[in-house]
């Protein structure tokens, strides 16, 4: 996996464009899930999501990933400065987001497997609301992404430990409210 | 992605593994990453980006301030080097002393005057004159 990964970020570095197509299957629904978790809007979290790979393609050309089996916490780092800018631009991005929770994209066969999914996601998403940032991004990459505990770290830009007892804390929290 | 050993089975948060991307995404994203190339291809390549990023801009900076150092250090050293003029006349040794033969020879001396300055960042530059004061 980790040749792998070194020889499409040697692509990718080249320009070839099959590299980033590879890049796009492995991260492209992970990263708009990460946004949309957080933003809650479908369209804001599709703009920032071109506004991530974008800055991602700037900032391998410049050669600021230098170990490509961090590619996964390098990506999601990058999500991470999209949002945070984005949380400056705007005052607060995801207040009052209950008018847009119906438009929770999911795709199911058959209208009553849909509607009971989108009111699952919808409960997800209330439950996740409880928390704040970055409490709601670790969880996030975490049990939704199931992100390495060090990519995790390295995305959000805090320490191992700190991931650790937050997803203790958050998990407990959790487990209280449901009893 | 995932550590299999440290997997957790939180069951919270799985519909949020359903959540769908739009098909406009792949579009979006493929656009974004066209136009990251295109301005990729438009930096400039090392040498001129290192330049452009790390020299130019505190380049003019570093440069004014040493030419105002430069200068005051010149105006200084020059206000050394000018000759001195005492304001007070030297004042004569008395008494004069005779010679043998009656001829009252002139005493000559040797004065030492030392003429300090402090200039900032640099130190205090000190400088020495001797000079002949001949009694009058």
């Amino acid at each position: 996996m980790s040749e792998l990964n070194r020889q499409r970020v040697e692509q990718m570095k080249a320009g070839n464009e099959t590299a980033f197509e590879w890049l796009l299957d492995c991260f492209e629904r992970p990263v708009y899930r990460f946004l949309f978790c957080s933003v809650r809007d479908e369209g804001l979290a599709v703009e920032l999501s071109g506004e991530v790979f974008g800055e991602f393609v700037l900032a391998l050309k410049a050669g600021k990933l230098r170990d490509s089996d961090r590619l996964a916490g390098f990506i999601f780092g990058i999500a991470r400065n999209v949002l945070r800018r984005t949380y400056r631009r705007k005052t607060d991005p995801i207040a009052n987001r209950s008018e847009t929770l119906h438009q929770v994209p999911c795709h199911k066969p058959s209208a009553p497997e849909q509607l009971i999914l989108q009111e699952e996601v919808k409960l997800a998403l209330q439950r996740i609301s409880r928390f704040r940032d970055p409490d709601r991004q670790v969880m996030v990459l975490r049990f939704v992404e199931g992100l390495r505990l060090q990519d995790i770290a390295e995305a959000l830009d805090i320490s191992l430990s700190q991931v650790k007892v937050t997803i203790h804390r958050c998990r407990k929290k959790l487990q209280d409210s449901r009893a | 992605m995932s550590d299999s050993h440290d997997r957790d089975n939180n069951t919270f948060f799985e519909p949020l593994k359903q959540i769908e991307s739009p098909a406009s995404l792949r579009a979006a994203n493929r656009a974004a990453i066209t136009q990251a190339l295109a301005q990729a291809r438009c930096r400039p390549t090392w040498p001129l980006s290192w330049w452009q990023h790390r020299v130019s801009v505190p380049l003019p900076i570093v440069a004014a301030v040493l030419a105002v150092i430069g200068l005051q250090v010149i105006f200084q050293v020059y206000a050394l080097r000018k000759p001195h003029q005492s304001p007070v006349p030297i004042a004569r040794e008395a008494p004069s002393a005779l010679t043998a033969g009656g001829r009252e020879e002139e005493p000559s001396r040797i004065r030492y005057q030392q003429k300090s300055v402090y200039i900032a960042g640099l130190g205090t530059i000190y400088s020495a004159e001797f000079h002949h004061a001949k009694e009058m």
